[in-house]
């Protein structure tokens, strides 16, 4: 009894993938009227399990941390902060009206709150965050870039012809030619490289593809286990 | 105890290995003095940006151009590439529908976007862009969020625009009250097949890669365009070439780019001064490269010959 319930563990949602995954390519290449109502609807049904999977992680994330907290693990301090944060986020959210988007579900007149989390908080932060990658990349192309054959030569050479071409002074030291050298090596060697790799990928996605719908993949469905 | 004797090192050999504090101290040097002190050097149209402007130039007016906010931050790279287009499409006569997938761009940039483009166009006195924004809902929208990103485009394009994924605009609006319409077809009937151009701004994923699966491959909508931060434009290149995109708008120079090309200078709310800076840090840049390389290689050489 207890091997046929771990099989059907195993074949139930290994038939569910199978059928829905071939009956999904089947209705996006051939067209047919109930095929294309019942994916219309399949469609906004992932976007339900969508929802619940968000509020799910919200959960998660909750028990987590709040784990976190209770055993005083490292960095508890930050499990605190990011609790706070993440309900209170949540209240102001719901509490959005006026102005603002009003996706709230409260007319609490939380905006201008969360009009100074965004314009005090967020917006300055983020812009922090920018300034800061102007010294990190110019240190690690410093660091990383060094020549040590005829491929990190060219590497070298075209990255600099781009970020020349990509700022002003560029086209106001060398003309116009070199913004159109900077599109020819985006457009030509770039993308023959740029092609190889999605081409890959692309077949690389459909051998996944019918390894999960066929079973030989079963990591997916099972949730890690084998 | 024996103490490590220090390697004597040429200076061409230190040029291998500089202290970082000192790459940060210049990086510093080179980017705040031409913000307080301009250059004002021109900057160069590339044929990508073009190729979005005059596209929107050549639609008949009243065409539904679409603006995809998809990036995270009302500061940035895409954020001045929106406004710049929206200004654009507005003076163009086009209609536009601000929307996305990423919730920040989506919702607080829109916002950002709608209220400093009306401003800017009261400051220059731009008739075209204050009467065509004097009326919310005639000749823009700003619909907010797709929810369920790449899954909220696919919808867009199997169910169309309403009522499953938008029956109200970002403002609580219901959109069978709003006027927007093209030629006379009310936005409630409005599927992917009515957009003319869609522009992504692109931040990551999901970005351009949605609207190309769902949009383009399935021919609702063959006119895309994206405007891409620094570190993907090379990415889009291929998309351009294989006719996928139309053009791309690369970066804060894009942006520039694009308010050379309409006239608008100041639209995409940068200035000169900002690529001055950014000219000066790439131009460090590449000398750091060039430095870096030619420490290394006198530190090779020295170790050939085994001093």
């Amino acid at each position: 009894m207890a091997g046929l319930a771990r099989d059907l563990k195993k074949l139930v949602p290994m038939g569910i993938a199978l059928i829905v995954g071939i009956f999904g390519a089947f209705a996006y290449f051939y067209y047919t009227k109930p095929t294309d109502d019942l994916l219309k609807n399949a469609v906004v049904f992932q976007s339900i399990v969508g929802y619940m999977a968000m509020a799910i992680s919200f959960i998660n994330i909750s028990l987590i941390h709040g784990k976190n907290l209770q055993r005083r693990r490292k960095g508890w301090i930050f499990s605190i902060l990011l609790i706070f944060m993440m309900f209170f986020s949540l209240v102001i959210g719901l509490g959005v009206k006026k102005g603002w988007p009003s996706v709230g579900l409260f007319d609490w007149g939380l905006d201008d709150f969360g009009t100074i989390l965004i314009d005090a908080i967020q917006n300055p932060a983020g812009t922090a965050m920018f300034s800061l990658l102007a010294f990190y990349i110019a240190s690690a192309a410093y660091r990383t870039f060094r020549i040590r054959g005829i491929d990190s030569a060219i590497l070298l050479v075209s990255g600099a012809l781009v970020l020349l071409g990509q700022a002003p002074i560029g086209s106001y030291i060398f003309g116009p030619q070199l913004l159109d050298l900077k599109t020819w090596i985006l457009s030509v060697p770039n993308m023959a490289g740029s092609r190889g790799i999605t081409l890959g990928i692309a077949v690389g996605s459909v051998a996944m593809g019918i390894r999960v719908l066929f079973g030989y993949e079963r990591r997916p469905v099972l949730g890690g286990v084998e | 105890m024996a103490v490590a004797k220090e390697e004597k090192r040429t200076i061409l050999e230190k040029f291998g290995d500089i202290d970082r504090r000192i790459i940060y101290a210049m990086v510093f040097l080179m980017i705040v003095p031409p913000l307080l002190f301009p250059l004002n050097l021109p900057i160069g149209i590339s044929p990508e940006t073009s190729a979005i402007f005059k596209f929107i130039n050549n639609l008949p007016k009243g065409s539904i151009v679409v603006l995809s906010l998809d990036f995270g931050s009302k500061i940035g790279e895409n954020y001045p590439q929106a406004r710049t287009v929206f200004a654009h499409a507005l003076r163009a006569g086009m209609k536009v529908i601000l929307m996305g997938m990423w919730s920040y761009g989506a919702t607080v940039s829109a916002n950002f976007l709608v209220e400093e483009t009306k401003a800017y166009a009261q400051a220059r006195g731009i008739g075209e862009i204050t009467s065509a924004m004097a009326t919310y809902g005639v000749n823009y929208v700003n619909l907010g969020i797709i929810l369920q990103g790449d899954n909220g485009v696919m919808q867009l394009a199997q169910v169309g625009f309403y009522p499953q994924m938008f029956s109200k605009d970002n403002y609580g609006n219901k959109l069978e009250d709003l006027p927007f319409n093209k030629a006379g077809k009310p936005i409630t009937q409005f599927k992917a097949e009515d957009v003319d151009l869609l522009v992504c701004y692109a931040a990551g994923t999901p970005g351009i890669e949605a609207y190309r699966t769902y949009w383009w491959a399935t021919g609702k909508c063959l006119n895309l365009a994206v405007g891409a931060v620094g570190v993907s434009v090379a990415g889009y290149y291929p998309l351009m070439n294989a006719g996928i995109l139309i053009g791309i708008i690369p970066s804060t120079k894009g942006a520039m780019e694009y308010d050379q090309l309409t006239g608008m200078i100041g639209a995409s709310g940068l200035s000169l001064s900002t690529m001055d800076a950014q000219s000066l840090e790439h131009v460090y840049v590449i000398v750091l490269l060039v430095i870096g390389n030619i420490g290394t290689f006198a530190i090779s050489r020295s170790r050939r010959r085994g001093t």
